[in-house]
């Protein structure tokens, strides 16, 4: 996946690194910095090429944190895309679940909807394009087969109506296509808006669109499927289904619910290794924690545990990419000193000329990170990519200054939790403490609470 | 504050109604104000800017809520006339009580439906749509409980910033009351948690009582920068309060009206009757300090009434009845055609709006200024003056009534709270605790709003710039170490903090939000039957006695996890009646009953039998000789008598016991039961001897630690700290200890006293080869430092084997009253001519040389020995001293050991007792019957271990000429 000879395009070069200067995973021309994992990825591909032949599959990507699940999953997207799929994701969160009876279901509906992409519309929002390219499918086929629209609209809708709550999907799309004929495009949004599950009361959907149901937190998972169902229809290969931070059902304080969740996952999981989804795959990424704690991860909950365990063969280096579960190493510095190389190349536009820094440069700079945070630095990268792509758009805007000078200036934070932080009290005035002026030991201590062990 | 105010009030008071929001004035005018109070008007100004937080306090009824709402609604008005507002909670009322919230409610509907701003309300008890609509459409002021406040932050604490986006202040009604209390460091740990949440400061407003010192206040509503909080104390209006203490005398006579039912004692039926003269026909509110004598007296009331053939208008209310009936009686108080008292417990203490009684009675001694403060306060709202009636029973003196009984502590303590009520003074919050239990709960409730934490973030958020400002970093790493060792939390692959599984019971559990214990008592067990169960606040411990149902019981075992404290029914002795031993009494109330004692004030609201109880008192304090810190022998008992608070005596019990010493804590005394004066003072030299204790350590004497609700997942060590900080004043104790020392000097004692040192040693004494010298004296009173002498003194020679060699008696001039005549059969006449111990000292001297001096109960004899020699101007030698009635006891554990009982056991001729040569033959009989005893079947009892101190002083040399003595 590293080609530093083709150039590449500014378009993509400028959304790449603005991406990851804001700390987020961009969108698109991933594969210009990835770094290794080719089996990994191979194993991904193979699953999307099912899915896309009406086949189903659930992968979970389990990593520790910063090993790039996270990218890894956006790769897998982009993949997707390019066969043809229709692709939803979103972040698990406290308020975004798999099983809620507050709303916290519809809400992970919702935020997958709203991330929803096609390969033309690779950046979400694409539920109105999906809808309106079923009905366009309708049209061509009606003029091909001389019907009338509406009968072949109903035909494929009939498919849907077979599944558990299809009735009211199937209207919702024939309201659609009503307000398409009628030139109403207040029913057009409101049908768009049901999909979407932003209806949050029955009498408002049903003085809107006529349908008796919504989409909450109890028929949540049984939209996705029927969704799986009607993306074909609309002529895509299948739906992908991306979720991310899985390790927030692991940190669900309630027993009750995280259980709950995991009955939903061992639903999910059942249903494609049965391949009763047809088109419908699963990518879910979480961290050892999440899969491997037999208290509270997904190995507390003993249904799981059997299916979803490893290949007792697959240790000390031999490996199987066929199970559920995908392990994603740890990036090494070797793989860091390669995304710098990357990261550097893309910024100067694969032009290997307009290199800004040379290798030894690099090699200060992982350096400079590792006396700064530690490990870190190529364990959680996200901090130190942004920190070397400061350093180089430095260097680019102000030719005069010399690399050498600038790498001992760039600070590397550590993450952390900002909703716990210490107020910035800016009226105190600095010297609030004189009681305890003679305390040398507080580093140590200090030492103590940022890498607690119990 | 309070000059500032004074000058041109109503200038003032005008000024700040006219910075009032107009629909806050046309409100004002409606209620038909004339004028804004002076604390409402002073409140203005700085609640409108909104640059400082606030403390208003002001006496009840005086509008301090108002004076925080009026502005609050001024703001609030003028911010919805600019525009629409952002949607959330605008306004934070945090109160302690339900009732109080639901009082609240009512009352701010009619301010903020004048300026459009909805109040909604939030606790235990409200449900449905209510409840929802927080979540839904939060908006204007919101009435919380702490406990709910905390539910928020537990289930939906990803939400908290948007429903508390708009905050802007928060207000605390009934501030006092959390000041240095578990659920006070929790208000204070969730107040900081929301400004995190939000990421900004709030104002604070903090509706208070008065204080003396505010300091404490303002650093418990902003901890850290306390200085910066402004105080608005409104002087106070004196009201004018009614007083009467009534005192009564009990006595167990059967109630000749009442055959057949259950008989209250006659003081009881005589205090019920003046509250049912005095009391029916008006609403009034009757605090009594226990839940069973509630009962005990609404009962006697009823019966009143049934007899009167009248309807009962005295009901009960307290935390064991069920909400319905206890809302009736509050329903019945606030009505004011329906004439009703209610008997209750501290339930009606506070805030909850039953109207105002017309007058308050106390039964049975206040135990804190401020409980009385608060309780007078439910009477006299209306410009109607404060009626108070305090009714004090005590028992009749008799021969057997402890020393403590003797002091009419009751009533005593009854003047020095009024007193002190009167002089305005109000007992500082003990604001020493870490509060490590609510630190559980908030680190386990951080963990829950946020889906988990490390522990650098709980660490900054909770302690670093939290409200917990005891703990650091080291004992908060301890802290997670303990918890995590107990499975409260665990932690996650990258370091992140998570609920483990008992963790994660308790959060599931709606009882979690309350940082306070909810009925945690310990159960008496006695024999496998319960007793009943108790609230244990003061340190228990195996082998001390504790009072409960009216009789003494010993402590057998204590088990922490289960919650139980075993029992036996303890032997002898009267307990003391005196009941405040669970609640804390402050340091000042003790000093000022002191005071009491020593002067000769009789207050005017007292009468007659109370007068008489006071006067009884003092002539037991003279009689006594209690200064401010004194040791007392009484009978067999120690008893230490400090004027100080309960944490003190505490903390000298800990301190005893470390010393092996069991004393058990009765009011301001200290009974150490079965211990010689002696032994009590040679114990506090060796603790005095030691240096002052570290409290952590001292802690660890404590078995029962365990006070607060998540105490039972700290290690002990955390414990001890915990408990230390909290419950213990070790410099304040070791005052005592200094004072002791200093009225009591260290004797040169049997058991090796500090001064035995003195003497070179020239050989050892050990059984087998040093003869010995039993002796015993008579005396005129049971301490020589109470000034007793010895009457009469025998010593009886034995030889090594304990075979009798010699023996020798007399008789002694005490030069004083002989007192003890009952007891050893001789007075003033008998001993006039007997000859001075000055004259006989040489001769005694002489005879306990070389010997090993045995006697029964050494301490005792020996004690006087040396007060004797002290007074004849000599030291006297540090005699190696043997105790029979230490090896009578190591033969025989548990069987009485006193002379009479092994007279019996031994078999010896019963003489004369108390005669000092029949029980000096006696004890050698003893002896000598232990050391013959065969080896082969029994243990050696006469060991060299039991010396002590195990080497001979030098010789005394046989005076010239032998004294005269006098035989009986």
């Amino acid at each position: 996946m590293t080609d530093t000879t083709n150039t590449i395009r500014p378009r993509e070069r400028d959304a790449l690194l603005q991406a990851l200067r804001t700390g987020v995973v961009p969108r698109v021309g991933q594969q210009h910095i990835q770094v290794g994992r080719v089996n990994e990825v191979r194993a991904l591909t193979t699953d999307i090429d099912r899915i896309a032949d009406g086949g189903s599959g659930t992968r979970f990507v389990i990593g520790d944190y910063g090993s790039g699940k996270t990218f890894f999953l956006h790769l897998i997207r982009s993949i997707a895309l390019q066969q043809k799929m229709v692709t939803v994701h979103a972040d698990l969160s406290p308020d975004r679940r798999l099983h809620a009876t507050g709303g916290q279901a519809r809400s992970l509906y919702s935020e997958l909807m709203r991330n929803m992409a096609t390969r033309s519309k690779p950046d979400g929002g694409a539920m109105t394009n999906v809808v309106e390219r079923f009905i366009t499918e309708a049209l061509t086929e009606a003029t091909a087969t001389k019907q009338t629209p509406e009968s072949v609209v109903r035909a494929g809708l009939n498919q849907l109506t077979e599944l558990t709550g299809g009735y009211d999907f199937a209207e919702v799309i024939a309201k659609y296509w009503q307000g398409h004929d009628t030139g109403n495009d207040q029913l057009k949004t409101d049908a768009v808006r049901w999909l979407r599950g932003e209806f949050s009361t029955r009498t408002d959907a049903r003085q809107a669109l006529g349908v008796r149901t919504i989409i909450d937190d109890g028929n949540f998972y049984d939209q996705l499927k029927l969704l799986a169902v009607f993306v074909r229809l609309a002529g895509f290969s299948g739906l992908l289904v991306c979720l991310d931070e899985m390790v927030n059902l692991y940190k669900l304080a309630n027993t009750q619910a995280r259980n709950s969740n995991y009955e939903q996952i061992l639903r999910i999981v059942n249903d494609s290794t049965q391949g009763s989804a047809a088109g419908l795959g699963f990518v879910m990424g979480g961290t050892p924690d999440f899969l491997l704690d037999t208290r509270r991860g997904l190995y507390s909950y003993a249904a799981l545990e059997s299916r979803l365990a490893e290949n007792p063969y697959a240790v000390d280096g031999i490996v199987d990419y066929s199970g559920p579960v995908l392990r994603l190493a740890n990036l090494t510095p070797e793989d860091f000193y390669i995304l710098l190389t990357n990261l550097r190349n893309v910024q100067a536009g694969g032009d290997p000329s307009k290199h800004l820094l040379p290798d030894t440069g690099l090699t200060s700079y992982m350096e400079h990170c590792s006396s700064r945070i530690g490990d870190a630095y190529f364990r959680t990268p996200r901090n130190s990519i942004k920190g070397f792509l400061d350093l180089l758009a430095v260097l680019e805007q102000n030719p005069q200054t010399v690399w050498t000078d600038m790498i001992g200036t760039i600070e590397i934070p550590t993450e952390s939790n900002p909703d716990l932080e210490p107020l910035d009290t800016t009226t105190d005035e600095p010297s609030a403490e004189p009681a305890q002026a003679p305390s040398p030991p507080t580093q140590d201590p200090d030492d103590e609470l940022s890498s607690f062990k119990l | 504050m309070n000059s500032a105010l004074s000058n041109s009030e109503s200038v003032r008071a005008q000024g700040a109604f006219d910075a009032l929001h107009p629909k806050v004035k046309e409100w004002i005018w409606k209620q038909g104000w004339t004028q804004l109070r002076a604390v409402q008007s002073s409140a203005v100004q700085p609640i409108l800017e909104g640059r400082v937080d606030v403390i208003i306090s002001a006496a009840t009824a005086s509008g301090k809520t108002e004076a925080a709402w009026l502005p609050i609604c001024s703001t609030l008005a003028a911010q919805a006339d600019a525009g629409p507002t952002q949607p959330g909670v605008k306004v934070l009322y945090i109160s302690p009580l339900k009732a109080l919230i639901n009082d609240q409610h009512g009352r701010l509907l009619d301010l903020c439906e004048a300026i459009d701003i909805p109040v909604n309300r939030r606790h235990g008890d409200v449900t449905g749509k209510e409840r929802d609509s927080l979540r839904t459409a939060p908006d204007g002021a919101l009435l919380i409980t702490p406990e709910s406040l905390e539910a928020l932050f537990v289930l939906q604490g990803t939400h908290l910033p948007t429903i508390f986006a708009p905050l802007q202040y928060i207000v605390i009604d009934e501030m006092h009351s959390f000041i240095g209390t578990e659920r006070g460091a929790q208000l204070q740990s969730l107040l900081h948690r929301i400004e995190l949440a939000i990421r900004r400061p709030v104002r604070r407003i903090g509706l208070s009582a008065t204080f003396a010192d505010f300091s404490v206040a303002q650093d418990f509503l902003r901890p850290r920068n306390g200085d910066q909080v402004l105080v608005l104390d409104s002087p106070t209006e004196t009201a004018e309060l009614r007083m009467q203490l009534r005192g009564y005398l009990s006595t167990d006579d059967p109630d000749p009206n009442q055959v057949g039912q259950v008989s209250h004692p006659t003081d009881k039926r005589e205090i019920a009757d003046h509250l049912y003269r005095h009391l029916r026909g008006n609403d009034n509110l009757v605090f009594a300090n226990s839940r069973a004598s509630v009962e005990a007296y609404s009962d006697l009331l009823k019966r009143l009434s049934e007899h009167h053939r009248v309807s009962n208008e005295f009901l009960p209310h307290h935390g064991n009845l069920s909400k319905s009936f206890r809302e009736e009686v509050e329903a019945r108080l606030k009505a004011r055609d329906t004439p009703t008292t209610a008997v209750c417990t501290s339930t009606l203490e506070m805030g909850i709006d039953i109207g105002s009684a017309d007058s308050i009675a106390q039964i049975g001694a206040p135990y804190s200024v401020s409980a009385i403060r608060q309780r007078v306060g439910r009477s006299g709202r209306r410009d109607s003056p404060a009626t108070l009636r305090t009714y004090i029973s005590e028992r009749p003196i008799d021969s057997n009534t402890h020393l403590i009984d003797r002091l009419r502590t009751s009533i005593m303590q009854s003047v020095a709270v009024l007193e002190l009520m009167l002089e305005k003074w109000f007992e500082p919050p003990n604001t020493s605790g870490l509060h490590l239990s609510t630190l559980i709960q908030q680190v386990l409730s951080v963990i829950a709003q946020h889906g988990g934490a490390s522990a650098a973030q709980l660490y900054s958020a909770l302690c670093g710039d939290g409200p917990f400002v005891g703990v650091d970093k080291r004992m908060f790493l301890d802290l997670l170490r303990s918890l995590a060792d107990r499975d409260v939390i665990m932690q996650a692959g990258d370091g992140l903090l998570l609920a483990g599984p008992v963790g994660e019971r308790a959060l599931n559990h709606y009882t979690f939000y309350a940082a306070f214990q909810t009925a945690e008592e310990y159960r008496l067990i006695s024999a496998g039957q319960v007793l009943g169960s108790l609230p244990v606040d003061y340190p228990v411990l195996v082998g001390s006695m504790m009072i409960f149902t009216g009789r003494r019981w010993k402590v057998i075992d204590i088990d922490a996890p289960t919650k139980t404290i075993e029992l036996t029914p303890s032997s002898g002795g009267l307990a003391p009646r005196f009941n405040g031993g669970a609640a804390e009494i402050s340091d000042g109330v003790r000093r000022k009953m002191r005071e009491l004692y020593e002067g000769d004030l009789v207050p005017t609201y007292v009468n007659q039998t109370a007068a008489d109880l006071i006067e009884e008192g003092r002539t037991a304090y003279r009689q006594y000789n209690l200064a401010d810190i004194t040791a007392v022998e009484s009978g067999t008992d120690s008893v230490i008598v400090a004027w100080r608070g309960s944490r003190i005596i505490n903390t000298l019990s800990v301190m005893l016991t470390s010393q092996g010493i069991t004393a058990t804590i009765e009011g301001p005394g200290l009974t150490c039961r079965h211990t010689p004066l002696p032994d009590l003072l040679a114990a506090i030299a060796q603790l005095y001897e030691g240096g002052q204790p570290d409290p952590v350590e001292l802690a660890e004497h404590v078995p029962a630690k365990e006070v607060d609700k998540h105490d039972r997942f700290l290690d002990p060590d955390l414990l001890a700290q915990s408990y230390a900080k909290h419950s213990l004043d070790v410099p304040g104790a070791w005052e005592v200890v200094e004072e002791l020392v200093r009225l009591h000097p260290p004797l040169p004692l049997a058991y090796g006293g500090p001064d035995s040192e003195r003497i070179t040693p020239t050989h050892r004494a050990s059984i087998g080869s040093t003869p010995f010298a039993v002796v015993d004296v008579e005396t005129t009173s049971l301490s020589p430092i109470m000034g007793g002498r010895i009457v009469e003194i025998a010593i009886v020679h034995l030889d090594q084997a304990g075979n009798q060699t010699e023996s020798w008696s007399t008789m002694v001039n005490p030069e004083g009253p002989v007192g003890g005549t009952s007891t050893h059969g001789l007075d003033e006449d008998a001993v006039a001519d007997a000859p001075l111990f000055s004259e006989l000292l040489d001769e005694i001297a002489h005879r306990l040389s070389d010997r090993i001096v045995v006697a029964q109960n050494a301490s005792f004899d020996v004690g006087y020995l040396h007060s004797e020699f002290a007074f004849a101007g000599t030291d006297a030698p540090a005699w190696p001293t043997l105790c029979t009635l230490r090896l009578a006891r190591k033969r025989d554990p548990g069987k009485p050991a006193n002379l009479a009982a092994l007279r019996d056991r031994f078999s010896i001729d019963s003489a004369h007792e108390h005669r000092a040569f029949d029980d000096a033959i006696a004890a050698a009989e003893v002896l000598r019957q232990l050391l013959q005893q065969d080896s082969t079947q029994a243990p050696n009892i006469v060991t060299d271990d039991e010396i002590q101190p195990d080497w001979l002083p030098p010789t005394w040399p046989r005076p010239i000429d032998p004294p005269r003595t006098l035989s009986r």
